[in-house]
């Protein structure tokens, strides 16, 4: 990260969970935007750290086959005698 | 009462269980219909095998049915199932590695050193390109090894913890509840959890892999 703004940097990680799910207080979380908007690193990395799980979603979302349904609604019906 | 979901004319998960406790088998069907995916999806990223996936799935719903009598509502019903469903999927995994594997503190070098790595380099790095739009990276195949690398890196607990959140949509009290740990613990694991999996990822779309 740009080194001007090293100990900025550090604390923004130490609260990006809290950023990204909007649980900082008005004050704390106008500080963040400010600060990312001033270091593309810092910009870039919390981008990719909201991200990251959203892409394991999607990859996993992806892996279901597409007759899952059917085969599951027919496991059922036998299982459940309907 | 909410009978269907805001903006749309699909009815209720409190309606249809409501239903499908007086007998209503449609109901039920819908429900199926409605959560197999995330369901499937989950179960897949704690177990990685397509074949116990569906088991765990159908276990899962096969659970439900048999105990939908009990369910009082007292959380969500898709919370409700995705415990039953991450249960499944955790337990079918210790029977068949009963050791468990490393917890988010072991990766902390990992971490350390991916970051190490973060330093001074150009923000416009391999991850940040497709971190703008999920969905259309996770179709790129170097993006969904890096991915299921990534995810092989999180200890069995942290892939549900993190699935949990992210498919299961579940709230950091019921992960507390779950996990029996504090909020502001599980606030705490799910930030390393989704710090590691960040650098690791990465690193692997950088062709580094993490030592």
């Amino acid at each position: 990260m740009s080194n001007h703004t090293r100990v900025d940097c550090t604390g923004l990680v130490n609260l990006l969970g809290d950023y990204v799910d909007d649980q900082l207080p008005g004050d704390v979380k106008a500080a963040v935007e400010q600060h990312m908007h001033q270091c593309a690193p810092c910009m870039a990395f919390i981008r990719q750290y909201r991200f990251a799980p959203q892409a394991v979603r999607e990859h996993l979302l992806q892996k279901v086959p597409v007759d899952l349904e059917n085969r599951l609604l027919s496991f059922l019906r036998d299982r459940t005698k309907h | 009462m909410l009978v269907t979901l805001p903006g749309t004319n699909e009815i209720a998960d409190d309606v249809l269980v409501v239903r499908a406790q007086a007998g209503d088998y449609d109901a039920f069907e819908q429900l199926v219909r409605r959560h197999q995916r995330r369901v499937y999806a989950t179960a897949y990223g704690i177990v990685k095998n397509t074949a116990e996936a569906e088991e765990v799935s159908q276990e899962t719903f096969l659970s439900a049915f048999e105990h939908l009598e009990g369910f009082r509502g007292e959380s969500k019903f898709s919370t409700w199932l995705f415990r039953v469903a991450s249960n499944h999927a955790l337990m079918k995994l210790r029977k068949k590695r009963p050791e468990p594997r490393g917890d988010v503190a072991d990766l902390e070098q990992t971490l350390s050193y991916a970051q190490s790595r973060s330093e001074g380099t150009s923000p416009f790095d391999a991850l940040s390109q497709w971190a703008r739009r999920p969905d259309e990276a996770a179709d790129a195949a170097e993006v969904q090894v890096a991915l299921e690398g990534a995810l092989d890196m999180l200890s069995d607990d942290d892939r549900a913890l993190l699935l949990m959140r992210s498919l299961g949509e579940e709230s950091h009290e019921q992960l507390a509840e779950r996990f029996h740990l504090t909020i502001p613990a599980i606030k705490s694991r799910l930030h390393r959890i989704r710090l590691v999996l960040r650098a690791n990822l990465d690193e692997r779309l950088r062709g580094k892999p993490p030592p």
